[in-house]
């Protein structure tokens, strides 16, 4: 809502500046079209070649990408099509995965969000910095002790059965469990901080207000504090959401072959001989489409709001 | 004027409130009438704030008890209790509705559709907004938000509302009409109002009663006229209105007044409160109270030579450095006609109306 206002006014403002402006926003003109659009561009340019057995690609124009991933045509590719299931099953459970990870992060991550932004000044920063301690270190490292502390002998185990809360070790690796567990471990943050963000923003006299009228805590955090930290909550979804559903290092790790995810899925495309990068590129660009799907949806949500 | 036979809205009996070592109240004890206006003035700072926080259930309090209508309240939550706040920055929810605001207060109290459509609507007009019903409060101006604030705050029928300096962010003008508009309200509805501003002039043009405030504590409280001209201390004297201060001290006691001496051996003749002890104070007298004459008029008490003109519209304040060497401020009057036939440096008298000059503490 606020990022529409802003830009209307900044375009209706332009007047004898655009020139300059238009000099000025170069550099980051740049940077969009060579980080973002060209690699964007060449994935979907390389999702319709053919591939190359040894990696890599040959130059010639091909949809057999796309038919590998929603066709299926028999070992020879003779038969007659039929719907390929294992790669769409692939997706949905992705997708499965990265909503209930996004879910599990707002229902802890708004309460530890809602706490740090209504502590005092002095002590909020420590707080924050508390949450981002440990994304100080490397995904991969945080996701490989994450799988030592979880596995059948380690100490979560360990420590249960010394408590006495269960008899023999649980199961946990190699579990849509872990998986869940290694999401919502990785992109926690991403939810925390837009929705501290907008909680510590928030005019408490609102709430004051809204106690002053007979309201109770509930109807107040509904009717009052969640209609104004939207934005937050919703930004900290799709920052969740999206990372979450092209994760590999998580499900790769901690949920093993039986729970490939789409992320896992692309990753083994472009590594070694085996890869198939048309194919890889293709599930890519599947991915990104479904991705801008959320996206529009949002910022027609957002649309709605403003009219 | 309101009598004390109404019966009382809010008693407040011996209230205190601590953050930590700063003291806001000390204890405060007050009675507010039933259908009273009633202002809490002070500087900020003062407590005026806290206190009314602490009707409302936003504080709570480290000592004392609050009745309203003879019901303890002190352990009630804000929601529960029936008063209603008007809240400096008016404080809309602004997700919703000009409507949707001032029927808030009724669907928390689970009245039926009707009813709040109908209230919403009378609401709406009593603060002539009919029109406004379908805005998003934010996209009214600071006026109809104010008045957004008072339409929402009345619609639940409280039984006391409570106003936190709601004119403060307005302009002049429009503080101005809204003063009238609040009083009118107070005196259509019925309800008790407790208004709490820093603006001495606001308090004496709307007040019933005003109870005038600083460092936690209540220094007096009175209706307009009595605080203005029977200041009980030095705080009230001074925060209310403009008063000359001169070193005084008490050099005869008769029963109903005494003698006080100036520096040089000036005397003047001074009412005293009961509460006046000690002999050395402060002779207060307001610069309306004084006139300027002739230097050999018997009638004169002071003389001095005029100082300085500083013209104010309706009137003229004079500055006189009389014969002590402090300077006394004059208001004169600009009458159409009559002129002040001095200037700069002219010996003068000055008359003190009887009994304006008070004796205090200090």
């Amino acid at each position: 809502m606020a990022g529409l206002t802003q830009q209307s006014i900044s375009t209706s403002s332009g007047g004898a500046f655009d020139p300059l402006r238009k000099r000025l926003l170069f550099p980051a003109w740049l940077m969009i079209g060579f980080f973002l659009v060209l690699p964007v561009l060449m994935m979907l340019v390389y999702s319709f070649l053919t591939k190359e057995f040894r990696g890599g690609v040959i130059w010639e124009f091909s949809t057999a990408a796309y038919d590998q991933f929603f066709f299926d045509r028999g070992l020879f590719g003779d038969e007659p099509a039929k719907i390929e299931w294992t790669y769409i099953v692939i997706f949905w459970r992705s997708i499965v995965q990265a909503f209930s990870a996004t879910v599990i992060c707002l229902l802890i991550g708004f309460p530890t969000a809602y706490f740090i932004a209504t502590r005092p000044d002095s002590t909020r920063n420590i707080w924050l910095f508390l949450v981002t301690v440990p994304y100080w270190v490397n995904l991969l490292i945080r996701t490989v002790s994450m799988k030592f502390l979880i596995r059948d002998n380690g100490p979560l185990n360990e420590w249960l059965m010394m408590v006495g809360v269960i008899e023999s070790p649980i199961h946990l690796i190699n579990t849509n469990f872990a998986v869940q567990l290694g999401l919502f471990y990785s992109y926690l943050p991403f939810m925390v901080l837009p929705i501290y963000a907008s909680v510590e923003r928030f005019n408490f006299s609102l709430a004051e207000a809204a106690a002053d009228l007979y309201a109770d805590k509930w109807v107040i955090l509904c009717r009052v504090i969640l209609p104004a930290v939207k934005p937050g909550i919703i930004a900290g979804c799709i920052l969740v959401f999206v990372p979450s559903l092209g994760a590999f290092l998580a499900p790769d790790l901690l949920g093993g072959a039986k729970n490939f995810m789409i992320g896992s899925l692309i990753e083994e495309q472009f590594k070694g001989a085996a890869g198939n990068w048309p194919f890889g590129a293709a599930a890519s660009m599947i991915l990104l489409s479904m991705v801008l799907l959320v996206l529009m949806f949002y910022a027609r949500s957002q649309a709605r709001t403003v009219h | 004027m309101h009598s004390v036979s109404n019966p009382i809205a809010i008693d407040l009996a011996n209230i205190s409130k601590q953050y930590g070592d700063v003291t806001a109240l000390n204890d405060v004890s007050a009675s507010i009438y039933d259908s009273e206006f009633f202002t809490l003035l002070g500087p900020s700072g003062c407590g005026k704030t806290t206190l009314l926080r602490i009707i409302a259930g936003f504080e709570t309090v480290s000592a004392g008890n609050i009745q309203l209508y003879g019901q303890e309240i002190r352990d009630l939550p804000a929601n529960k209790r029936p008063v209603n706040t008007v809240f400096q920055q008016y404080s809309l929810f602004p997700h919703m509705t000009v409507a949707e605001n001032v029927s808030f207060g009724l669907q928390m109290q689970g009245r039926d559709r009707a009813f709040i459509k109908d209230r919403t609507a009378q609401m709406l007009e009593l603060v002539q907004l009919g029109s406004y019903a379908d805005r998003k409060s934010t996209q009214l101006s600071g006026g109809q938000q104010q008045r957004v604030a008072l339409a929402r705050a009345l619609a639940p029928e409280p039984k006391v509302l409570l106003l936190d300096e709601p004119l403060s962010a307005l302009d002049l003008k429009l503080r101005q009409s809204m003063r009238m508009e609040l009083k009118q309200i107070q005196k259509h509805t019925g309800i008790t109002f407790v208004f709490v501003t820093h603006d001495q002039e606001e308090a004496l043009t709307m007040s019933d009663r005003i109870a005038v405030m600083s460092n936690g504590q209540i220094q007096q409280t009175g209706d307009a006229h009595s605080i203005y001209t029977d200041p009980c201390n030095l705080f009230v004297a001074d925060f209310i209105g403009e008063i000359n201060k001169l070193d005084a001290t008490i050099i005869e006691r008769f029963d109903n007044g005494g003698l006080c001496q100036l520096g040089d051996g000036v005397t003047v003749e001074c009412s005293l409160s009961e509460s006046t002890q000690q002999s050395e104070g402060q002779l207060c007298i307001r610069p309306e109270c004084l006139t300027i004459t002739s230097v050999d008029d018997k009638r004169s008490s002071l003389q001095g030579e005029i100082d300085q003109f500083v013209f104010l519209g309706t009137d003229t304040q004079v500055s006189v450095k009389i014969s002590t060497g402090a300077s006394v401020l004059v208001r004169v009057q600009n009458t159409s006609g009559s002129q002040l036939d001095a200037k700069t440096g002219d010996q003068v008298g000055l008359i003190i109306d009887p009994g304006s000059a008070r004796f205090l503490d200090s």
